[in-house]
């Protein structure tokens, strides 16, 4: 696999990992984190989120990964699903720490 | 009318369907609870008035049924795509627990379906607020008929099941209302595209290549904790883990299902659904990918056909930003809409 492609998927993943925790610990999904699926929907009765937890969410997508939202605007569209959450810290979060 | 302006509509205001692809079966008895919960693959937590998605899964795991359970008091309603309704029942009486006091018996009532960012209001102008202002995954039960919040299309969405002797009043009556609210008639391959389009699984499609609901994504209609039709092979395909899974992708040039896709000269998955976006204005498909490979947000895969080489973009479904999650009922009305004022259906990478 080419080393670009393989340092993308191992970061995608991680963030993933990581994504799963936040949710297992900090949000209390009765789930174990494989059983996560990636495009797994967030609220209604994917996960079961509501939108307190929305909050929540933000809050620990911030200090985990470092996610600051660039304008409001992108909250809904990126709170859909774990993926989603994913694309939004791949673009608006630090690159340093989960490089290792 | 075409199927793109089908979905046009069903974007933008209102499209009404036949919904003679569900099967809705009303299961009643002391037992339902039990026997229910013996079938249907998530736990049955719901209260009174409440519905979630799941599966009825085979003995190999694989999906039979993509349904939606809704629990009324005592008694459930099972809405179900995929096998016949004889089907449906053959299997529900096939695998309901012995002595357990339960009936499946088909509703009498005529299914329409509702889709759009103002079905909403549709609904609240034919057939009442109770209706219009249903919360997500609810359902509401009066004399002229069940009324359900589900929907598979990222948008606003209603199952009406109605009375026979009625449905054609009801009809009407949403035709006639409709009318101000640019109501079009949707077909089920419509419907499948905004399926395909928001990430929603389909029984029809995906659903019948053999996969279980671990390569399909679906784990979280699904329960690990409790005993029901399948779910002994489901754990040891878990403990097996998965070797491939599904992942959503856009293109700009046609892609067709079973196209291979490949990562430089390594065949790495195939198309498994696709369908052209006219709201995107691109080619969007499910593909299967060898588990190592199956992420979003790739753009050095592609496509093979008949010698030919297509670039494709893995991509996190929903693709659609869907209008629905920017209309309220509390501040909008389709006649004062501003569309200058919503998002663009498909955000920048």
């Amino acid at each position: 696999m080419n080393p670009e492609l393989a340092r993308y998927i191992q970061r995608r993943e991680r963030i993933l990992d990581k994504v799963r925790t936040i949710l297992v610990d900090r949000l209390h999904v009765s789930r174990a984190p494989d059983e996560i699926d990636p495009d797994a929907p967030l609220f209604g009765t994917g996960l079961g989120l509501d939108s307190v937890d929305a909050v929540e969410l933000l809050v620990s997508m911030e200090s985990e990964l470092g996610v600051k939202l660039p304008h409001e605007g992108l909250s809904r569209p990126a709170m859909r699903t774990v993926n989603t959450l994913v694309d939004l810290a791949l673009a608006h979060g630090r690159t340093d720490d989960v490089d290792g | 009318m075409s199927m793109d302006d089908e979905i046009r509509a069903l974007r933008t205001s209102v499209a009404l369907a036949a919904g003679d692809h569900v099967t809705c079966l009303r299961i009643e008895g002391e037992g339902a609870y039990e026997a229910l919960d013996h079938v249907v693959a998530c736990d049955l937590f719901l209260q009174d008035g409440q519905m979630r998605p799941s599966l009825l899964l085979d003995e190999q795991a694989r999906p039979f049924a993509d349904i939606h359970v809704a629990r009324d008091d005592e008694s459930f309603y099972l809405l179900a795509e995929g096998p016949s309704p004889e089907e449906l029942v053959a299997f529900l009486e096939k695998h309901f627990p012995a002595g357990v006091e339960a009936t499946a018996r088909r509703c009498d009532g005529t299914l329409l379906s509702l889709h759009g960012p103002y079905a909403w209001e549709l609904c609240t102008a034919v057939l009442g607020p109770d209706v219009g202002s249903l919360p997500y995954l609810a359902f509401y039960r009066a004399d002229e008929g069940v009324f359900f919040r589900s929907g598979k299309t990222g948008e606003y969405g209603y199952d009406l099941l109605i009375p026979t002797g009625e449905v054609e009043t009801v009809r009407e009556a949403l035709l006639r209302e409709g009318a101000a609210f640019d109501l079009a008639r949707a077909s089920l391959p419509a419907l499948d595209q905004c399926a395909l389009e928001n990430g929603f699984f389909n029984i029809r499609r995906e659903g019948r290549a053999g996969l279980s609901p671990l390569e399909l994504g679906l784990q979280w209609r699904v329960s690990y904790r409790k005993e029901y039709v399948g779910s002994v092979a489901l754990r040891s395909r878990r403990e097996a883990g998965a070797n491939s899974r599904v992942v959503w992708a856009v293109a700009g040039a046609p892609v067709a299902e079973g196209d291979e896709v490949f990562l430089e000269e390594q065949r790495i998955g195939h198309v498994l659904v696709s369908g052209f976006s006219v709201i995107r204005g691109e080619w969007v498909a499910l593909l299967l990918l060898d588990r190592p490979y199956a992420y979003a947000g790739i753009d050095r895969y592609e496509i093979r056909r008949a010698g030919e080489r297509r670039p494709i973009r893995t991509a996190s479904a929903p693709l659609i930003n869907n209008r629905s999650l920017y209309v309220s009922p509390q501040r909008h009305s389709y006649r004062d809409r501003d569309v200058s004022k919503m998002p663009p259906f498909v955000l920048p990478l």
